[in-house]
């Protein structure tokens, strides 16, 4: 199980896949609002952020922005999501590690999402096993 | 003084040139009465009535072009010559200011027709003009300016439009998205949750071929304005016949085999093209499914043509044929000749795009007891 913020503007998008990420065992936050979300993401750390590249309070760059820059959540994965047209190029210059097209499905969706986390775990255990080796 | 013979065109002498220059040098020492005079008309006349206009935006250069016009004037020789095509050149850019403005193309020509008078009057006050001759140079002159004005404004009227219709476009497939999203991944988590019945799984399979045509439909909007602003690369590669072909016509042939048409391939997968692959496939893609769209008898024959520096592919299909006019329209945007069938009438005008971008052509006729054959040209490699 893994814990995931999630930041989208429409409630409807965020309910949906709470729940379908809940159905293959993760636990998500979902937030409507760009700023309170990067405030919860640097206090609870959770090992992956979805953002939505438009939001009313601040755009997914912004948002983008101030995750990598803080300590807390500079290594956390970000799966990014748009409708844009150019979404993917955005998402891709802002430092984004996924992006998703809008519409996606699920499988495409939980695809995206485990195959980040695994990543993060692999990333993890790799500097577990060279702080061990430097000892 | 003896009146000219010849016509406007013919090479002045000195004695024709002297009035001419006369014209030139009033022009450039009463630049400042006439730019005053030509403004509180314009005023009076068309800024009145239309919005609220700034007088510097009114004025815009004009006393730039009136000199460049006094250049014109002098140099004489033909209405193509440097001088007079450097007037015209200022037309034009004066025409773009008018589009921004929100001038109609009878206000910006009145412009010309006040500017026009003004230096008729100036001439006469200054008895500079003497003759036909040179007034008839001076309306040329005119007359030159007005075509290039009126073919520049609607040039940059055309582009201001289709650029704000992109705008709206992008803003439309981006809300049309977001609830699509939502919708398709709420149906996937019934289909995931349920144990579902027969009825409801053909339920949720409707659901999901609707959500899917949605999602095309929106796709094809996208591409089609995406292609219009000239936004895709286009990035040809060596490459051949095979290895687009089975990709591009594998929708059309279920679609035939479900609607119990007969649907034939017959090409030489050898063939050398160099062409950008996504944008033929696109392309050949919504030629042949169109062809399978609109046929409900009968057959769709996919037929490739090797010549030395192009290959055509030809489609023939049995739908119902199309009128003349209908031929002349079937490649614009939204034109969907056949009612009653569903589609976003973007395939074809996607598939003359993703051609013209790559050098190539594409083209329809109907046979007259119905029947349809579209040809499209790809590229070869240049040897």
């Amino acid at each position: 199980m893994a814990r995931i913020l999630m930041i989208n503007d429409e409630i409807d998008l965020l309910t949906v896949c709470q729940s379908l990420l809940s159905d293959v065992g993760h636990e998500v936050d979902i937030f409507t609002s760009g700023r309170e979300a990067v405030e919860q993401a640097r206090r609870a750390k959770p090992d992956l952020i979805i953002v939505d590249w438009v939001m009313p309070d601040a755009d997914g760059s912004t948002v983008l922005a101030r995750l990598k820059g803080h300590p807390a959540t500079k290594d956390t994965p970000v799966l990014a999501i748009s409708a844009l047209a150019d979404g993917a190029m955005r998402a891709e210059l802002a430092g984004a590690d996924r992006f998703l097209a809008k519409p996606f499905d699920v499988e495409e969706l939980v695809f995206a999402v485990n195959h980040l986390l695994n990543r993060r775990s692999h990333a993890t255990r790799d500097r577990y096993r060279e702080a061990s080796s430097d000892d | 003084m003896v009146e000219p013979s010849g016509d406007t065109t013919s090479v002045p002498t000195d004695a024709d040139d002297r009035p001419r220059i006369l014209l030139a040098e009033s022009i450039e020492r009463r630049l400042q009465d006439i730019e005053a005079r030509w403004l509180e008309r314009v005023e009076q006349e068309i800024a009145g009535s239309a919005r609220q206009v700034s007088a510097t935006d009114l004025r815009d250069a004009v006393a730039e072009y009136l000199r460049r016009l006094a250049q014109a004037l002098r140099g004489g020789g033909s209405i193509e010559s440097g001088g007079a095509s450097a007037w015209a050149d200022v037309a034009r850019e004066h025409a773009v200011t008018r589009v921004r403005l929100g001038f109609d193309v009878d206000q910006l020509i009145r412009e010309f027709i006040l500017l026009r008078r003004v230096l008729f009057e100036v001439a006469r006050e200054e008895r500079v003009i003497t003759d036909g001759v040179q007034s008839e140079r001076l309306a040329d002159l005119f007359d030159a300016a007005i075509a290039a004005a009126v073919k520049s404004y609607t040039e940059s009227r055309d582009h201001a439009a289709r650029r704000v219709q992109a705008e709206h476009i992008g803003f439309l497939t981006h809300e049309l998205r977001n609830p699509l999203a939502t919708a398709t991944l709420a149906a996937g988590r019934l289909r995931r949750k349920s144990e579902l019945v027969a009825a409801e799984s053909e339920t949720l399979n409707m659901l999901d071929r609707s959500l899917t045509r949605l999602r095309g439909h929106i796709d094809a909007m996208l591409m089609t304005q995406r292609l219009d602003a000239r936004e895709v690369e286009c990035r040809p590669i060596d490459t051949c016949l095979g290895a687009i072909m089975p990709d591009a016509t594998k929708a059309a042939e279920l679609e035939a085999s479900q609607k119990g048409i007969e649907f034939a391939v017959r090409y030489d997968p050898e063939i050398e093209l160099h062409i950008d692959p996504g944008l033929t496939t696109s392309a050949l893609q919504n030629v042949v499914d169109n062809a399978v769209k609109f046929t409900d008898r009968g057959r769709v024959d996919v037929v490739a043509d090797n010549l030395v520096d192009k290959a055509i592919i030809h489609v023939y299909d049995n739908c119902d044929g199309l009128a003349d006019e209908e031929i002349k329209t079937i490649f614009e945007p939204f034109k969907r000749a056949h009612s009653g069938k569903a589609g976003t009438g973007l395939g074809l005008a996607i598939a003359r795009r993703a051609v013209e971008a790559q050098g190539g052509e594409i083209g329809a006729e109907s046979g007259a007891a119905g029947g349809c054959h579209f040809w499209l040209t790809l590229p070869k490699p240049p040897h």
